[in-house]
């Protein structure tokens, strides 16, 4: 899985950092910092949850 | 797996809420044929972008869409696009369309909500509503080359518009039946400190009145008010909320007052559920009812309902959240905020106008509100789980 996250649309909410840490973070305006693009498999299933709970749907995943 | 007579699941409404359930119904095992029915002549797109980034000329339209065709596809939908349902037959569980009679076995109830407008002013070319990308992208037009304009209603997406006005170097005028502006979820605790923004940006005010009647001119529109004033612009921006789309459901038997009412699963009916802006979904917590017209929570019931079909597991309780930008303040809450306890503040200082603050009601927070402050929001969040 490659995971692109588009930092136009974020809005901060941390919705994905909160329930995916060791892949999203925020910056000091709280916008979305990728840690990894690349996930490895047992992380997948966090990333998929982040993309759809994003109220901005700035996660985009490529399977 | 799949066979032709096999009704399978019906979703009314190619909503982000309707969308979202058909995706939890995959990712959670649901094998059975999903239709999916969309009135507008769009794939489904995210709204809150509409008065922020499309309406402001950052995004095109192609921006808000929420996932490419080919995502579709992977999902298995039969999509029927431009098609509207006219009317809900429970007892022979199928809904009559304009286009077709569709079977269901399981039905979501996804068509959202309208926008309002003011009674008299439909047919009026210069005054807008902002609900769809159609009107996002007509008002952006509308916009161009104008001096004023009037903004009916000063709750959040009049708030949002009057700041998009502020940037173009719009002179605007608000006027709002209330006495102040309102976001919200707040609990009126930001009234006076939005009420500033607009002052210090040259918006004038008109609070406490009723609108009289409204006129349209070849140079623009004006509109008496019950104080005796008038106001006018070139154009008016009328933004006073939203009616569920229950229409069809008149002869169903459901509970439709304020939308469709559920519990706290998403079901109104044996086999049938409402997910989004149309849906009103009881609170075990809060023990009330209410339609809670924002994206996460159209995105969490339809995550919920989409899991209790495939697995008969319940979710929990989540809690309502929206955000916004105003005048170029990042605001972001969760939950609500209690009109009658003080904030507390939790992050930083509200004469700096960046700081995390919430109300405590007897050892439980009901809010969370992050003003340009949203790490330190995320961080805070966790009080909400106590």
């Amino acid at each position: 899985m490659k995971i692109r996250v588009d930092r136009d649309a974020c809005i901060g909410a941390g919705q994905c950092a909160l329930v995916a840490g060791s892949i999203f973070d925020q910056d000091d305006d709280g916008l979305v910092v990728l840690l990894t693009d690349t996930p490895s498999d047992e992380y997948v299933a966090f990333a998929r949850k982040a993309a759809t709970l994003c109220p901005a749907k700035a996660i985009a995943l490529e399977e | 797996m799949m066979s032709v007579e096999e009704p399978g699941l019906l979703i009314v409404g190619a909503s982000l809420a309707g969308l979202t359930c058909a995706q939890s119904l995959r990712a959670e095992g649901y094998t059975k044929k999903i239709t999916l029915i969309g009135a507008e002549k769009h794939l489904p797109y995210n709204r809150p972008p509409l008065s922020k980034q499309v309406l402001s000329g950052k995004w095109n339209a192609a921006q808000t869409n929420i996932d490419s065709a080919e995502k579709f596809t992977e999902l298995e939908l039969d999509f029927l696009i431009d098609d509207e349902a006219i009317e809900l037959n429970v007892g022979l569980q199928e809904i009559t369309t304009k286009k077709h009679t569709l079977k269901y076995e399981e039905l979501i109830i996804a068509t959202g909500a309208s926008v309002r407008r003011l009674p008299g002013t439909e047919s009026m070319n210069r005054v807008h509503v902002l609900r769809t990308i159609d009107d996002a992208l007509g008002l952006r037009e509308a916009l161009v080359g104008i001096k004023s304009a009037v903004v009916v209603g000063a709750g959040v997406l009049g708030s949002e518009v009057i700041s998009a006005l502020s940037e173009y170097g719009i002179h605007a005028t608000v006027i709002d039946r209330m006495d102040a502006p309102q976001l919200p979820l707040t609990g009126g605790h930001f009234a006076s400190r939005v009420n500033k923004f607009f002052l210090e940006h040259g918006v004038v005010t008109k609070y406490g009145v009723e609108i009289v009647s409204v006129s349209e001119k070849e140079s623009g529109i004006t509109i008496d008010l019950s104080d005796g004033s008038k106001v006018s612009g070139e154009v008016a921006v009328v933004a006073i909320g939203c009616i569920p789309n229950v229409d069809w459901l008149a002869n169903s038997g459901l509970d439709i007052s304020n939308g469709v009412l559920c519990d706290s699963n998403g079901l109104a009916a044996p086999h049938i559920y409402a997910v989004g802006d149309v849906a009103r979904w009881h609170n075990p917590v809060t023990g009330k009812s209410l339609r809670l017209e924002n994206q996460t929570s159209a995105i969490e019931q339809g995550l919920a309902v989409g899991k209790f079909i495939a697995t008969g597991q319940s979710s929990a309780p989540t809690h309502p959240f929206f955000w916004s930008e105003i005048f170029g303040n990042k605001i972001l809450m969760l939950g609500s905020l209690d009109a009658q306890i003080p904030l507390t503040i939790v992050h930083g200082s509200p004469s700096d106008n960046r700081f995390v603050a919430a109300t405590i009601r007897e050892g439980i927070t009901t809010g969370i509100v992050g003003w340009n402050m949203p790490r330190e929001f995320r961080q805070s969040r966790s009080m909400m789980e106590a």
